[in-house]
């Protein structure tokens, strides 16, 4: 059950952070993989603490989206241990990427021998949010057709 | 002792090893391709290993999708660093002396550069064969364009190329440089015959959203260079993509309407562009020509003539005291990198083709004391030194969508400005500020790590980041120079004890004059279309160079050519017309290494004429033995 739970707090901080619903996120398909991966990555004691404290975040705020956003940026985005994890998992759904945690972190904190940049996967790049935050596709899939980069650009509808 | 007697050794299973073969297999002439990587690619399920792999490959660069064979060993643009001479920089594949690097990179599998070129297929311009005559600079051709004009023809048909004759403007031309129909004599024409005003088989590439800006916005701009004032012009490129069938083009082939061909294997896929934005380094769809399509097309045949041997890294030529070419030394290996079970072997042929491309072509025949005679082996060594410019637009413009670059302004490919400074071609970049900058990935770290942003202002930020992106690329013409040139030194091997290229360039005054021009170009179309410049070189740039006080980087296109120069004298060139090494009668060197200079286009489709060309001779001179 405590996965469970742990793996719904990663999905409602990910949709924070990243600016997509809850929905958008399960359906690249990778969000299991990015879970599992993450928590393998910065390792087990950290991660825990991580969905703990976002659980506590998202209960607290949430009916209010704007306080909800600030306690992310107070308590997470500038906490020295979390900062750095919290960044890494917009850039891991932004780019499909993990970037090795920065070297002040590792020397605080602590790391495994997992944290080394990578792509986590083929999925994971063509699931990058980042190519549809700009109005386009990833390069090498999802295809759009044949003469589609004729037309306007179309911005995206985000609210 | 030799294995087996073919009538034409081919060396690379490249694009001007393929389209020979193909030739020579139309007239059942047995043939050998002997190719030094991996024959992956040739069905749907290793081209898909290659994409997959590109997927997870950090640095998506050219040679990302296609692995490193510490036995056909490739360039890689991540090791092209700044040079320190005396000392070589010896970091990558090609030992580099400088002083400045030589950017550019090919790839060695089956297929070959090919895997990951762009696909441009433009022809070169008439006075581009005559740049001694008309401009002083350079050589002249030993041929000039309309010799080559049915070639150009029939090397269009072969790549499958995407254009609209009436929409293609050069300077220095008019309607005779498309004109009529005019495939070589002899051509074997199936069907209702292709007569009249020339088409090509298929329509262009439609123009991208930001090309159509672009060319709103210049719209009956002029550039002053000098005396001269230039009309400034955008237009499509054709393209080795496909689009559209051309209805009224007749097949000559098979005599039926022309049909692009799709994925090797999986004929039904990528018989469009679909937009995958990913030409460079790879196609996931295979909507791009590559060389693969031509080596399937004559590998599937029941009973074809044609032999293919890959794994097989040809290292000497063996010729006796007149000469002749006896045979082809080369090592076969079962896995790259391991040692035990690799065989030395020897083959023979009637005829030798060189086709590995022009710095491997040029340290083969080095490495065998072979075709030295005029001095010039080796020497000419030419790129199109690449640089960029880079600015948001007022308005989104749509980057990241549709082919790397669909239109370009072919404004000073050609003009009497070539008597001071190099000619060069604009691309027009559809992929924002992914060369320059690493976009999107480097406005996501930005954003992120430095501005704080996250949530849907991450979001936002990002799209208006990116939709303004856009980028020019210059290519520059460079001259040809006996000292920027490839040799090979014993200290210098790779894993197999075959040579590493060792390589001098340099950069002259002519062609930082042509840069320099270039950026002021540059500058005055960003004014105009009120856009923000965001060009930047900086001295730690391997490309960096100065002109006249000011700093500019170029990178590689890809475009090796020289260092085997055709000639019409043996005191001062490789190969002759025919392609057919002046020292050895029965070796043909062909490839883009051919070429005496390489103007402002890209050089694949000038190499693919030329190399038809030499396939007629090469079958005349098969008749004759
Ligand atoms: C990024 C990039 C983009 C490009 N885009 C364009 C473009 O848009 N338009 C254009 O005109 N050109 C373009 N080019 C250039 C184009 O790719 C080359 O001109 C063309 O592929 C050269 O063909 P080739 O057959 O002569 O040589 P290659 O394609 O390099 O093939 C040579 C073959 O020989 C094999 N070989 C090498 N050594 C040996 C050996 N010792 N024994 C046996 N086999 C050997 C190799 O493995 C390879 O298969 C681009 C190049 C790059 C790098
Ligand atoms: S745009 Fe896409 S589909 Fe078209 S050629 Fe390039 S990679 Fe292939």
């Amino acid at each position: 059950m405590k996965t469970k739970d742990d793996y719904e707090s990663f999905l409602q901080l990910s949709a924070v952070i990243t600016g997509y619903q809850r929905v958008d996120l399960l359906g690249t398909g990778v969000a299991w993989d990015y879970f599992t991966s993450f928590c393998s990555i910065v390792g087990k004691s950290i991660s825990d603490e991580l969905w703990q404290k976002s659980s506590k975040l998202l209960k607290r705020h949430k009916s209010n989206e704007e306080k909800l956003e600030k306690a992310i940026r107070v308590e997470l985005l500038s906490d020295n241990k979390f900062g750095p994890l919290v960044r890494n998992l917009i850039k891991l759904w932004y780019l499909g990427q993990w970037d090795e945690l920065p070297a002040h972190y590792r020397v605080t904190y602590g790391t495994t021998s997992k944290d080394v940049s990578h792509i986590l996967s083929g999925d994971s790049y063509k699931e990058g949010l980042v190519w549809e935050a700009i109005g386009a596709h990833p390069m090498g899939a999802k295809q759009p057709g044949f003469g589609t980069w004729s037309s306007p650009p179309k911005p995206p509808d985000i609210d | 002792m030799p294995e087996e007697t073919y009538d034409v050794v081919i060396v690379g299973g490249g694009i001007s090893g393929a389209l020979l073969a193909n030739k020579l297999a139309k007239k059942k002439k047995k043939v050998l391709i002997l190719e030094a990587g991996l024959d992956a690619g040739l069905n749907p399920s290793t081209y898909k290993d290659y994409v997959d792999h590109f997927y997870t490959q950090q640095a998506k660069v050219p040679n990302s999708p296609y692995t490193n064979n510490s036995f056909a060993p490739q360039s890689n643009v991540l090791d092209i660093a700044k040079i320190n001479p005396p000392n070589p920089e010896t970091s990558g594949y090609f030992v580099q002396y400088g002083p400045l690097p030589f950017a550019s990179t090919n790839t060695r599998s089956l297929g070959g550069t090919t895997l990951h070129w762009l696909g441009i297929c433009l022809r070169m311009l008439p006075n581009d064969f005559c740049m001694k005559s008309a401009y002083g600079y350079g050589v002249d051709w030993p041929i000039n364009y309309w010799d080559l004009k049915g070639y150009y023809e029939e090397a269009e048909l072969e790549i499958g190329v995407a254009a609209d004759v009436n929409d293609l403007r050069y300077p220095g031309t008019d309607k005779h440089f498309f004109g009529d129909f005019e495939y070589p004599k002899g051509y074997a024409q199936k069907g209702k015959k292709n007569k009249g005003k020339y088409l090509f088989p298929m329509h262009k590439i439609p123009p991208t959203y930001l090309d159509k800006y672009i060319s709103k916005g210049l719209k009956g701009m002029k550039f002053q260079d000098g005396d001269d004032s230039i009309d400034i012009d955008v237009v499509s490129i054709p393209q080795g993509r496909n689009s559209d069938p051309n209805n009224d083009y007749n097949d000559p082939r098979t005599g039926y309407r022309y049909r692009p061909q799709g994925a090797v294997g999986k004929m039904h896929e990528g018989e469009r562009c679909e937009g995958n934005s990913n030409c460079i380094p790879i196609c996931p769809v295979q909507a791009k020509y590559t060389a693969l399509k031509t080596l399937s097309n004559i590998l599937s045949v029941k009973h074809s003539s044609v032999r293919l041997q890959s794994q097989s890294v040809v290292s000497k030529l063996n010729y006796d005291s007149n000469g002749k070419i006896q045979s082809i030394s080369y090592k076969q290996y079962v896995r790259p990198g391991d040692l035990n079970g690799v065989k030395e072997k020897k083959v023979s042929g009637k005829l030798y083709v060189l086709a590995a491309s022009p710095i491997e072509n040029a340290k083969l025949m080095l490495a065998s004391r072979a075709g030295r005679s005029s001095g010039q082996l080796g020497c000419n060594l030419m790129d199109h030194p690449y640089v960029l410019t880079w600015g948001l637009m007022p308005d989104p413009v749509g980057p990241f969508r549709g082919p790397f670059s669909s239109s370009g302004i072919p404004s000073f490919r050609d003009g009497r400005f070539r008597s001071r400074h190099s000619a060069w071609r604009t691309d027009i970049g559809n992929w924002g500020w992914i060369f320059p900058t690493i976009a999107p990935w480097s406005n996501v770290e930005n954003r992120v790590d430095q501005n704080n942003m996250f949530g849907k202002k991450l979001r936002r930020t990002l799209y208006n980041d990116v939709q303004p992106q856009f980028r020019f690329g210059f290519l520059i013409e460079q001259l040809p120079q006996s000292t920027n040139r490839v040799i090979i030194d014993p200290k210098y091997t790779d894993a197999l004890g075959n040579y590493r290229p060792v390589i001098y360039y340099d950069l002259s005054e002519y062609e930082k004059a042509g840069i320099a021009v270039a950026k002021a170009f540059s500058d005055q179309v960003m004014r105009r279309m009120g856009a923000a410049d965001y060009t930047a070189y900086s001295p730690a740039d391997p490309g960096y160079i100065e002109y006249q006080g000011k700093g500019y980087t170029y990178h590689g296109s890809g475009h090796i050519v020289g260092t085997h120069r055709m000639g019409s004298s043996r005191k001062d060139s490789v190969v002759n017309t025919k392609q057919q090494c002046w020292d050895h009668k029965n070796l043909y060197l062909i490839g883009c290494g051919s070429m005496p200079t390489i103007g402002t286009s890209n050089p694949t489709l000038t190499m693919a004429a030329l190399t038809l060309q030499a396939g007629d001779h090469i079958l005349k001179h098969l008749r004759k033995i």
